[in-house]
């Protein structure tokens, strides 16, 4: 065996190769060092075959841990999953010593809640499902594995309610996972994009969290997860735009002011889109909208900008999402200064310069903190781009035009499916066969 | 042709049709109010006089700055086109809220300006119109002490954001327009007058017809205008009772009349109210004065 391991991988120091001998019998094992628990090979092969205290052979044929492996062709892919090969009497066994590095009891850091489970989810895939399974104790809970990446060969977890799973959807996410074919897979979001399989879309339509509470009520909602190892996220679909406005708090907290919150949180995904468009459209095309006291202000104080409305919008745009995504890929610890540099001085700084007006200011610093008002990542992102067609509208056709531009989103969103569901669909006790217009039915 | 130069090629020619909508804010000098007056010349009769703002990005009293441009012209649009070369920054009339007709224009027909005033599309409906005594000219050219941005006294003056007086009565351009042209309803405008000092006085009233201007009430005539006409309530009543001198302060009005034929071209108004005051209610009738049959 030991010769032909040797023929199928390339130089490598660490893929070890031993024989070993008792008195009972000659056995050689094979496996990838690092991949592999230390102590496992230890205490399941090597001690108890040199110590003989109980046959190694019988318990070869009696523990289930120790596979059979009849098929040459798998050496390969146990070797690189972690798996030590072992063979005696000439059959060959295969024993799980994997070694899963892993951040140990990771909290919530991306969508945090005050209160609920302050847990997320494992990149050991199976703590994530024991954490799945715990919080969903259901003998109708089903579980598929399948693998995808030609190289990377990531496992990945469906998780899914056998009773309330909607048939049509499961058929098309199983087509989906089968006929993904890709090199490398390692993010969710990027499994996500291949599983919609579209390009370039505009909004996510599956829903990334990390929240093994989000998970457990999607599941009971007949929607299917997605678990994938190495990463702390699952996939959650299909999704609709206002599962993606939805905090878990929402639930959590008292009534009236949940409710407050979301009306907060839909006023602020229309601020963050349209307003800087409705600055330029407002100060260029209709100063009569505002009034007259604003309006002389505003002129005062733009009085000393030298460019053009849109070209000021352009400015402060360019310097806050910089300074978004710097705080972003930044460490933590210097992530702080940046905000402070650019936020309060440069924003002052170019106020004084006469290179934007107050106002604009105040409008950016809303655009920015209104988008960090949605609660889910993945929309956040897609939100932050939505503004600038609709500036651009805005530049020529002013306010009409961010109205039609508004209207184009809207009928886009109508538009997207996820996994045959309507995207847009409205939340609330509607029967949605009845309630759908064009309601698709997948094939 | 693929997509992207298809794209390209459209975002290309939406370029070209900007232009003459785009203009900043601070490219476009504001109206706030604008004055029309009659001059004596025969060929060009009309006087306007434009009130600008001057914006500055202070606002505090006394700050306001404006400019006045006056220019006589055959026509009011004319005079406005005409003006444009007189000013570096676009007229913008978004927020001109007050007009004040001279009463020399008054008297004489208003029946143009008023065309004016509902055809241009920038000019808001809500803007307030009065008439100016002695013109308007005069009376734009003040320069309040405590106002904080140009044009705001006259705008907190008509509007229901400042003082709320019972001898001022507001007018719309809508409701003008409509008067004048409805049958059964006759326009009434305000009279704005200058004091001595630097500010307004309103408390008249103008009773017009469909061309021009019939009678001017006093200053009480125009609160028992108000107070029948339209139950303003914000108001008080004074009179002697059992001979001592009493003012009440009215917390509510309702008020009924009717006209009566009388002989020859006269018509009696016969009213009749009550008023509240505190929990005192009183009524009374009264025969008010003879007016006109057009009023």
């Amino acid at each position: 065996m030991l010769e032909r391991i040797r023929l199928l991988f390339a130089e490598a120091v660490d893929l070890k190769m031993e024989t070993l001998a008792n008195s009972e019998m000659t056995i050689e094992i094979a496996y990838i060092a690092p991949l592999c628990e230390e102590k496992k090979v230890n205490d399941f092969i090597i001690v108890p075959f040199t110590k003989e205290e109980y046959s190694f052979r019988k318990q070869l044929g009696i523990n289930p841990d120790y596979r059979l492996v009849e098929d040459p062709a798998y050496w390969q892919e146990l070797l690189l999953r972690g798996h030590i090969l072992i063979k005696a009497a000439d059959h060959i066994y295969s024993f799980d010593a994997a070694r899963v590095i892993s951040v140990e009891n990771p909290q919530t850091q991306v969508e945090s809640a005050i209160q609920g489970p302050q847990l997320a989810l494992s990149e050991d895939i199976r703590i994530s499902l024991n954490l799945v399974r715990s919080m969903y104790p259901s003998p109708d809970l089903s579980v598929e594995e399948h693998t995808i990446g030609s190289l990377s060969k990531t496992p990945i977890m469906t998780v899914y309610d056998q009773r309330r799973v909607d048939p049509t959807v499961l058929d098309n996410v199983r087509k989906k996972l089968t006929t993904i074919n890709v090199e490398m897979v390692h993010a969710a979001g990027e499994l996500e994009k291949l599983l919609v399989g579209k390009r370039k879309h505009l909004f996510p339509t599956a829903l990334i969290t990390e929240r093994p509470d989000r998970i457990t009520r999607a599941i009971a909602r007949g929607k299917i997860i997605v678990l994938i190892k190495g990463n702390m996220f699952a996939i959650i679909l299909p999704a609709t735009f206002f599962d993606f406005m939805q905090a878990v708090e929402d639930s959590y907290d008292s009534y009236w002011m949940t409710r407050f919150l979301v009306f907060l949180r839909y006023a602020s995904i229309l601020l963050t889109i349209t307003l800087p468009a409705f600055y330029i459209s407002v100060v260029s095309y209709n100063p009569e909208l505002f009034r007259v006291q604003l309006a002389f202000s505003i002129a005062g104080s733009r009085s000393a900008v030298p460019y053009p409305s849109f070209v000021e919008v352009f400015i402060m745009l360019f310097m806050i999402e910089t300074l978004v995504e710097a705080s972003i890929r930044l460490p933590r610890y210097i992530g702080s200064t940046a905000t402070t540099v650019g936020g309060l001085i440069l924003g002052q700084a170019a106020q004084q310069a006469g290179l934007v007006s107050s106002i604009m200011i105040i409008v950016t610093s809303v655009v920015a903190i209104s988008n960090f008002v949605i609660p889910v990542n993945s929309l956040s992102f897609a939100v932050r781009f939505l503004k600038y067609p609709l500036i651009l509208i805005s530049i020529f056709f002013g306010i009409s035009g961010v109205a039609i531009g508004m209207f184009i989103y809207i009928t886009y969103l109508c538009n997207l499916r996820s996994f045959g569901k309507p995207y847009f669909r409205f939340f609330g006790k509607l029967r949605h066969l009845e309630g759908d217009v064009g309601q698709v039915k997948l094939k | 042709m693929n997509r992207l130069p298809r794209m390209t090629l459209l975002l290309l020619l939406v370029a070209l049709l900007g232009g003459c909508g785009f203009k900043d804010i601070d490219k476009r000098f504001f109206v706030v109010a604008l004055g029309i007056d009659l001059t004596d010349n025969e060929k060009k009769p009309y006087r306007i006089t434009l009130q600008l703002a001057v914006p500055s990005p202070k606002i505090e009293p006394g700050a306001s700055m404006h400019q006045i441009e006056t220019i006589d012209a055959e026509s009011i649009s004319e005079g406005v086109r005409m003006l444009k070369a007189y000013v570096d920054k676009e007229l913008d009339f978004g927020h001109c809220k007050v007009f004040l007709l001279g009463e020399k224009l008054a008297r004489s027909g208003y029946e143009d300006v008023l065309q004016f005033m509902s055809r241009r599309r920038d000019i808001q409906s809500v803007a307030d119109i009065a008439i100016g005594r002695p013109d308007a000219e005069s009376l734009l050219k003040i320069k309040p002490v405590s106002e904080r941005y140009p044009g705001n006294t006259l705008f907190l003056s008509f509007g229901s954001d400042g003082t709320e007086s019972s001898y001022t009565y507001v007018e719309s351009l809508s409701d003008f327009s409509r008067r004048a042209g409805e049958e059964g309803l006759d326009p009434i405008l305000p009279v704005v007058m200058k004091d001595k000092k630097d500010s307004f006085i309103m408390n008249r009233t103008a009773l017009l017809n469909k061309k021009k201007v019939k009678l001017i009430l006093s200053p009480s005539e125009s609160q028992l205008f108000n107070q029948i006409a339209s139950d303003f309530v914000k108001s008080s009543m004074h009179g002697n009772f059992e001979g001592m001198p009493l003012v009440v302060s009215i917390t509510e009005i309702h008020s009924r009349y009717r006209f009566v034929k009388l002989e020859g071209d006269e018509c009696l108004e016969r009213s009749k109210w009550e008023l509240c005051s505190r929990k005192r209610r009183m009524a009374c009738s009264s025969r008010s004065g003879r007016t006109s049959r057009s009023s």
